[in-house]
């Protein structure tokens, strides 16, 4: 009797671990994760210091791609913007500090801007506009100081939107120029409410995330600003700027690249490994 | 009769030593029990002893005095003539330093009742003991001559004993009458083993045999197959001569043959012998309130006069009472407000009770629930123990009782449940919603915890530590002191627990604030982190006074304070902080009216209150912390925040268990309770740009919860359980739970100043099947739900750059609920003196809209009902192998695998709870004085959640792990000490906790280096 009851006992324990059972981190988030959805023609940094204190080819491209999310609508979107915190390095089961120049495949790309939030496109106030860009470099580390846990706040913008910054400056104060579709925005803001710009975002910073709640309210619920969410591909960031990729950067010869669209002086830079 | 014939063959075998001695069956409380003997061809012998214990308690050893003669005496002293009984055995010291039972065994003790109930005075009985041997009447056949067990071996050699009849002048006649055929058979069978009688007969006298007569009505049809039974018994012994003669106590074998032979007759005859605990108990509970042994003796009552549920139901088997006594984890009341056996009570449960705990080498609470299977215990940066039932951790869902009182906080549903064991008499845990009697809160299951009350004297201090990595000792000492005395009518206890350690100090490299800290200059980027803080102080005293009133009842009032003050481990959003303070206050009270009806059932009322004060201050910085330039961005002390929360509870509540009919007991119940959440101040000491503020506030558009709906809450409950013995062999549970509780309506008005009652039926079915005497089937379906809490409905922080992470409420919150199916089976087999116990369950439940915080942003972590809702099933099974009171071994292993249906398949799997649990332990005996205790707990390796992306990638692997302690522990040494000395961690296998931020705590949690600790228990 005992031994039958040990026998099944220790019979047990050598299927437990067999039993255990966790979830593939590594399984792609798309289809076809080997699909080139586009090429790079630089290596593109994925650390924070990249993506949050400093320009980032593919946080232009999504930018520029929800720039283009609503292309048809009876006003065109102005601007298009994405915060740094939405491009990650942490992958699904790699760590990823870079992108190198070439082809970039769909499961990748993914894998970076991988939080699958909602486009929306809404009108804001020109105060909501820079108090939106004050807030994105408002923690910007001073030149000489170290980019120390640099905030997932700071905002990359489309093409044709051009952002001055000073880090020199107090807070508050440190966008000195700010053009939108090669227009000047007043610095500061006028207290205008009828000059609206339409931007295209995520709903992670509609809905208030990296503290830009108090800067944007409700506008995502405020039939007055008309927001409009994504349809096409789900409607999702991710699926949003690959397909973007795919249209404007096919082939390594009209490859991604960085644009110097954000300006910043007296700000600390990281420290680019250098060319290989 | 048998002992008789064994007495008539004693001259035979002149060489070994025998005793002549009748134990009474029943004996006065608080009265000196004298115990004579007659010592027959004692050449060898140089004393005797008597060994006794009350209930659950080691055995106490007092000198058999030679009065003149052959004749010699004990007094088992008043103090140890409590209710339910005492258990003893005389044991003798040979020349040759042998020390040998000479009158039943430690394993098989004689029981005396103690109490006040008459029992039918048996027809004719010699006065216990008395030193008229060979002439004794034939109306006494109650008197048992043993002769060593280890001579037993020879005897059956020396087969040549006269024929029972011959040497025996009473034996035959006493039962010629009744029991012919059985007779003789016995007599066969101690022809070729002389010296071991059987001791069932023998341990409860047969005359008085409450066993015996309680099973008045059926005897006939026992009485029969009994004989068949012996016949095949002696066959089959003599078959294997040499086994007895291996055993220590001969008279194993042929008890539990004989038990299994008698068993299924006996119980046939027997409608119920299903609820021997709530049977047994139903009596005594006003006289002595819960006591797990006590219902296991209780269940061997004689049975009144009149044949009610009770009295049928105290002839359950004999296999039960051996349990019930040995394997002493077997009873629990926390299911149906009965103490029932676990092995048939209509719940998936387990109960500790001191021995086990003592032989864990358990210091607190945790340690014990850390060896349930299918339990977890971790602790979180903020250093609370959290306590994960089937693969599934949430505080609010574990229901904490003390002595029934709910200790979970209303706010947030935590519970103080991290107590010291010294004070508890034994700990129940259910896992599953178990119970209709319980509402709101016993979710993923109930653990109560049951504090010792028995008359007498007790305490213990402990004091060990930690070695640090300094070199230094962090120092812990517990002590308690607890008295408990009956005077007539009136009883009285109190007890007091103090606990207070530095904690050990453990190194870690990284936390949220590393690159601020290092840019600072506050440290160099080599250096570590900061190292964990777990230095604690708690009080835990509590008291009580309850008076019988005779026909109106007991009337009790109890009260309790529990007081901790505590470092954080590490500190909130995984940032060292050392300077913060925790403090938790409690206090529970309790007035209490119990009464027996006339009809065999009881009516209870109970009026609650409880108090709680939580005082939280976090460091969430290093000291001199800087969030900017400028006078205003420096922070001294770091930054700060400090969370004040008071919640009281008013509860009332009767329940009534009522014999319905013979077979159908109803448990009918009624509670209405008032929570309130009385004070909530949220201060800090940083305004929400990062700026310092001169005194602490609260910081600005903090909502002031103590206002609005969700601060108070009404909850009114109504149960019905009904069990019902449709035979004897199946139980049948109907449970019905009504529960109308409180909550904010955010849905009717926007805001949280309207609330709604929202009722909800809460079912249960059981069906326990007793297939046999050896195992017992369970298929069990429950249903249960909790509201959210307070916190979880209207908790919001400003979010700030230094409290990222933080739980935000939601008004719109349900309820959430769980369907539970459970099938469970409990095996037990003896052979020989050994004993195996296997149980095992499978189990599946379904959450519906389960409250779970996931975090979707890093920023805040917003709650909601997941609608799809979580799935878990699993496994669960433990085996204990009892060789004797002193050796045992056990093994639990639990398997679960919960799921979160709401998001892709591949990533369904929750496993930051191990899906895996296996603990071990073996306790031994190293000779006669002290015992080693191994415990092994383990549990498999941790992952995140996938749940959301944020989960995804913050990627953590908390390898498995397995901790081992080892104790050594004396037997009672002068009768009244104890200790033990234990080593926690042995192999200082790191366990390592809970980590909700791996990307900030990089290198995980650490805790539990090595540590020991020395105990001195007193008990008198």
């Amino acid at each position: 009797m005992d031994r039958r009851h040990l026998t099944a006992a220790l019979a047990a324990l050598t299927l437990l671990p067999g039993c255990l059972a966790y979830n593939d981190s590594c399984a792609p988030l798309v289809d076809d994760p080997d699909a080139v959805v586009g090429y790079l023609g630089e290596e593109v940094q994925l650390g924070s210091a990249f993506t949050r204190h400093d320009n980032n080819a593919l946080g232009q491209l999504a930018a520029d791609a929800f720039l283009h999310a609503e292309d048809g609508a009876a006003k065109a979107t102005e601007l298009g913007i994405i915060n740094g915190g939405s491009l990650r390095d942490e992958g699904l089961c790699v760590t990823r500090t870079s992108l190198r120049t070439g082809p970039l495949t769909d499961g990748v790309l993914h894998e970076v801007i991988l939080f699958e939030n909602l486009v929306v496109t809404v009108d804001l106030t020109e105060k909501q506009l820079v108090d939106l860009f004050e807030h994105s470099v408002e923690a910007l580390a001073l030149e000489g100081q170290a980019i120390v846990s640099p905030s997932g706040a700071f905002l990359h913008v489309s093409d044709g939107t051009t952002l001055r910054v000073d880090c020199a400056r107090p807070a508050g104060q440190r966008v000195t120029e700010l053009r939108v579709r090669g227009r000047a925005v007043s610095i500061p803001a006028r207290d205008d409410a009828s000059i609206r710009y339409r931007v295209a975002m995520s709903t992670f910073l509609l809905e208030g995330g990296d503290g830009y709640g108090g800067i944007l309210g409700n506008a995502g619920q405020d039939p007055d600003r008309n927001p409009v969410t994504a349809r096409k591909l789900g409607g999702t960031d991710a699926n949003i700027a690959a397909a973007y990729m795919k249209s404007t950067y096919p082939s390594p010869v009209q490859a991604l690249k960085e644009a110097p669209r954000i300006v910043f002086t007296n700000c600390a830079r990281p420290a680019r490994p250098a060319p290989r | 009769m048998l002992c008789a014939v064994v007495f008539a063959a004693a001259p035979v075998h002149a060489q070994e030593a025998a005793l002549l001695h009748a134990s009474p069956p029943r004996a006065e409380a608080r009265q000196p029990l004298q115990l004579d003997a007659t010592l027959v061809d004692g050449g060898k012998v140089l004393e005797l002893f008597v060994r006794y214990r009350g209930p659950g308690e080691p055995y106490v050893q007092v000198p058999m005095e030679r009065q003149y003669g052959d004749l010699y005496r004990a007094v088992i002293p008043a103090e140890h003539m409590v209710p339910p009984g005492v258990e003893y055995f005389v044991e003798a010291a040979m020349l040759d330093g042998a020390r040998t039972p000479l009158f039943m065994s430690a394993l098989r003790p004689a029981r005396v009742m103690v109490g006040t109930q008459a029992p039918e005075p048996p027809p004719v009985r010699a006065p216990p003991g008395r030193k008229g041997t060979r002439d004794t009447p034939r109306s006494a056949p109650d008197i048992d001559a043993f002769a060593p067990p280890s001579g037993a071996g020879e005897d059956d050699g020396a087969a040549g004993a006269p024929p029972p009849s011959a040497g025996r002048p009473d034996g035959t006649g006493a039962r010629a009458g009744t029991a012919d055929a059985r007779t003789s058979t016995r007599a066969d069978s101690a022809d070729s083993r002389p010296t071991a009688s059987d001791p069932r007969a023998s341990g409860a006298p047969s005359g008085t045999d409450p066993r015996a007569s309680s099973r008045t009505d059926g005897t006939d049809s026992r009485t029969s197959t009994r004989t068949d039974g012996t016949d095949s018994r002696a066959s089959s012994r003599t078959n294997s001569p040499a086994s007895p003669s291996a055993r220590m106590d001969g008279s194993r074998a042929p008890v539990h043959a004989d038990a299994s032979d008698s068993r299924a007759p006996a119980r046939a005859a027997d409608s119920d012998s299903r609820t021997p605990g709530r049977a047994g108990n139903g009596d005594s509970r006003a006289s002595n309130a819960s006591d797990d042994a006590m219902a296991a003796l209780n269940a061997d009552l004689p049975p009144e006069p009149r044949s009610d549920t009770r009295a049928s139901a105290s002839s359950h088997s004999a296999m039960d009472d051996d349990l019930a006594l040995y394997s002493a984890e077997d009873v629990l009341a926390v299911t149906t407000l009965q103490e029932e056996a676990v092995r048939t009570v209509p719940a998936i449960g387990a109960s500790f009770n001191r021995s086990q705990m003592i032989a864990l080498g358990a210091r607190t609470v945790a340690d014990v629930l850390d060896v349930v299977p299918g339990v977890s215990v971790s602790r979180d940066v903020q250093g609370f123990h959290r306590t994960a039932i089937r693969g599934l951790r949430n505080d609010a869902e574990v229901l904490f009782l003390l002595d029934g009182h709910r200790l979970n906080n209303f706010f947030d549903g935590k519970a103080l449940m991290n107590l010291p064991v010294e004070n508890l008499e034994r700990i129940e845990v259910i896992r599953g919603p178990g119970s209709a009697v319980y509402g709101a809160g016993a979710f993923q299951g109930v653990v109560n915890l049951v504090t010792h009350h028995a008359d007498g004297v007790r305490g213990a201090i402990t004091t060990g530590g930690v070695p640090r990595d300094d070199g230094r000792l962090a120092l812990a000492t517990d002590g308690h002191l607890s008295a408990a005395h009956t005077t007539g009518d009136l009883r009285l206890f109190a007890d007091l627990d103090l606990w207070t350690q530095e904690g050990d100090s453990l190194l870690i490299a990284h936390d949220a604030l590393d690159d601020e800290a290092v840019a600072q200059g506050l440290r160099d980027v080599d250096q570590p982190a900061g190292r964990t803080r777990d230095g604690r102080f708690l009080v835990n005293a509590g008291g009580g006074v309850s008076y019988g009133l005779d026909s109106a009842g007991r009337l009790g009032v109890t009260a309790r304070y529990l007081s901790e003050k505590r470092d954080a481990l590490i500190g909130l959003f995984d940032t060292v902080g050392n300077d913060s303070r925790l403090s938790w206050d409690v206090l529970l009270a309790d007035l209490t009216w119990e009464r027996p009806l006339s009809d065999s059932g009881q009516v209870r009322a109970r009026l609650g209150f409880d108090q709680q004060s939580t005082d939280r201050r976090f460091q969430l910085t290093p000291l001199a912390f800087r969030t900017g330039d400028g006078v205003d961005r420096l922070f001294p002390d770091g930054l700060q925040e400090q969370t004040q929360v008071t919640v009281r509870t008013v509860t009332a509540s009767v329940d009534a268990d009522l014999a319905l009919a013979k077979e159908n007991h109803l448990t009918l119940g009624f509670v209405a309770e008032q929570q309130s959440l009385s004070r909530y101040d949220y201060t800090t000491n940083y305004t929400l740009d990062g700026r310092l503020r001169p005194s602490p506030a609260a910081p600005e558009g903090l909502v002031d919860l103590t206002k609005g709906a969700a601060s108070r809450r009404l909850n009114l409950g109504l149960s019905a359980q009904d069990q019902w013995t449709v035979l004897s062999a199946l139980t049948l549970t109907f449970g019905l739970r009504l529960d109308a509780i409180q909550l904010p309506d955010a849905e009717a008005s926007g805001t949280l100043d309207a609330s709604k009652m929202l009722v909800r039926i809460n079912p249960r079915v059981g069906l326990v099947i007793a297939a046999s005497d050896a195992l017992v089937l369970k298929a069990l379906y429950g249903r249960a739900f909790r509201a959210p809490t307070p916190q979880e409905l209207v908790e919001r922080i400003p979010d700030t750059d230094y409290n990222q992470g933080r739980f935000e409420g939601n008004p719109l919150l349900k309820p959430t609920t769980v369907d539970t199916f459970e099938l469970g089976m409990d095996l037990v087999q003896a052979a020989g003196d050994t004993r195996v116990r296997v149980r095992a369950n499978a189990f599946l439940q379904n959450f519906a809209s389960p409250i779970t915080p996931v975090d979707t942003s890093g920023n805040i972590v917003p709650l909601r009902n997941r609608e799809l809702g979580v799935r878990v099933y699993g496994v669960e099974a433990e085996a204990r192998l009892e060789a004797s009171k002193r050796a045992v071994a056990w093994v639990n292993a639990s398997l679960s695998r919960a799921q979160d249906l709401e998001v892709p398949e591949q990533s369904r799997l929750l496993t930051d709870v191990p899906q895996a649990r296996f603990n071990a332990g073996v306790s031994m005996p190293l000779g006669d004085w002290v015992n080693l205790d191994v415990v092994v707990r383990s549990g498999a390796e941790r992952r995140n959640n996938n749940r959301s992306t944020l989960e995804l990638i913050r990627r953590y692997e908390i390898p498995a792990y397995s901790l081992i302690t080892a104790q050594l522990r004396t037997e009672p040494i002068w009768e009244h000490f104890e200790v033990t000395l234990f080593a926690q961690n042995l192999f200082d296998h790191d366990l390592r906790d809970d980590v909700p931020r791996p990307d900030r705590v990089t290198g995980l949690l650490p805790r539990e280096g090595v540590s020991g600790y020395l105990t001195l228990r007193a008990f008198y």
